[in-house]
Order: structure tokens, then sequence, then C-alpha cells
């Protein structure tokens, strides 16, 4: 069944980036779509959903990555894959973020390397 | 101050980060930069955690335009927009390298949403660290920093 992925960054210039990098990592059958920013996020998830992954950034305006995850498990949106990308590196921060449920913290920039050893159980067939 | 390990962290982070945005090369440019009266984009963006600071990158429009121009990106038309958009990127991945590199990874740090203005360089008392590009050289410096806290012995 194709993967109904969110991918959640206020770069409008990464968001095609991070769709590009799934895509080639297996999953050019998925269903994309983006948000800007956790709240537009959030909408989508409510209206558009389910979705079987999200792809979020954490720094962005209004509401940010680590907000949005919070909100999603405390709204009970259905079961979803949450990677997250992030530009700071934190150990601490990482494992809070997994122990609320996130599959991997990634740094930026894309590493493709990482991404495609991390959706490769992901793809079509696998 | 270890202006050696807070030099390196700069460099290092500037040069890292444009391999891995630009496939370009960053190369430190020795001697001070020039005072110019060139419109040019700043960027700023803050961090806070164990150590807080402001990081400023400056480049010429033309920089800039010729950096965006080296990326895969559709042509929409949004020049400037484009250009907002990709160097808060950059400044957002340098700054996390930086604060990585100073104070480790065992910490959580906030950083602020990028800012950006256009318009005559404003001189900073701050040291700036230029680098050389294919497209033209940009200014980087870290301001405001709490420099006590920098972890010693990279």
């Amino acid at each position: 069944m194709p993967q109904k992925i969110l991918i959640v960054d206020d770069s409008r210039t990464s968001r095609p980036f991070i769709q590009q990098a799934l895509e080639i990592a297996g999953l050019a059958d998925a269903e994309f779509h983006q948000a800007a920013n956790g709240h537009e996020a959030l909408s989508k998830l409510q209206a558009d959903g389910p979705f079987t992954m999200m792809v979020t950034d954490i720094n962005m305006p209004g509401k940010g990555g680590i907000e949005l995850i919070h909100d999603i498990k405390s709204l009970a949106i259905g079961e979803m894959k949450i990677i997250v990308i992030s530009s700071t590196q934190s150990t601490i921060r990482d494992a809070a973020l997994k122990e609320m449920g996130v599959l991997e913290v990634l740094e930026k920039p894309i590493n493709m390397p990482k991404i495609i050893k991390i959706f490769a159980p992901f793809k079509a067939g696998a | 101050m270890a202006s050696g390990l807070l030099d390196a962290a700069i460099d290092q982070a500037v040069q890292s980060t444009f391999e891995t945005y630009f496939f370009l090369e960053a190369i430190i440019a020795q001697g001070e930069a020039p005072p110019s009266t060139q419109a040019a984009w700043t960027f700023s963006i803050d961090f806070r955690g164990p150590l807080s600071g402001s990081l400023l990158i400056s480049l010429s429009a033309e920089t800039a335009r010729g950096l965006v121009d080296v990326l895969p990106l559709s042509a929409e038309g949004h020049e400037e927009e484009t250009i907002r958009d990709v160097f808060a990127e950059v400044t957002n991945t340098i700054a996390g390298r930086i604060v990585a590199a100073l104070a480790g990874d065992q910490f959580a740090f906030d950083l602020s949403i990028p800012e950006c203005s256009f318009g005559r360089r404003s001189t900073s008392s701050a040291e700036s660290h230029v680098f050389q590009t294919d497209c033209g050289n940009l200014e980087v410096c870290l301001i405001q920093l709490d420099s006590a806290k920098i972890r010693q012995g990279a």
C-alpha cells in the first residue's frame, strides 16, 4: 500500500528537496503533501488524514516541530511514523523525541545514504 | 576566550555547510574584510542554551544570486523570496553546527527563526570571518557570545 506522507518545513525550497530525497530512497509512489508550519500541518492531518508518515522540521514560525508532535500525541491523530529533521544536534532532545515515538532525528542538510537506509523498510513491496 | 576553538567552529561549520548545500568550497579569505558600501543581504539568527549569542551572515546581492543559481531549483520568478528562503536555511544550518561544535551535543539549544534584511552593510565590532566562494565573498560573525562556557579542549 503506498505511503501518504506529510512534509512540514517553513522553507519553500527545502520541501521539494525532502520529497525528492524520499522519492530517491524508494518512495516515488507515495502521495506527498506539504505544510509550511505546525499549524498548517495540524490542519492537514485532521482534514486530509490519515497519513502514514510525517517528516518535520523543528524550527518553524508559529508552531514548531516539537509542539506539533506534542499536539499529535495529545489529539491522538492516528498512527503515523514521524521523522524529524533539525539544524541542531542534541542527544538529550533526540532521546526525548524518541520517547515520544519519533522514529528518527536527522541532521540538516539531508544525508542521502542515511535517508535511503531509514526509509528502505517503507518502500512498496519491502 | 578560546578564540582558536571559536574560529575553528565557525570555519568548519561554514565550509561543511557550503559543501553539502551548494557543492562549493568556501575558502577562508586571508586578511580583513574591506569595508563595503555595497548593498548586501544580512541574515541573523539567535541561539539560546548553555551558550547564547547571535550569528550574522552577510553577502552581496550578486553573490546571493550566484549561489542560489547553483541550486537545482525551478525558476519561479521569485528571486528575492528564494534568496531569503535558501539563506535562512543556510544560516540555520551553520548556526546549528557552530553551537554543536562549541558546546557539544549533550545540550538542547533554541534557535530563533532567521531574520533577514537587505541594505547597506552595517559594520560590527565583532571580528568577521570572510569566506571566498566561486560566486563571491560572504562574511560571518558571532556576536554577544557568552564565552565563559565554551567547551574546552575540543
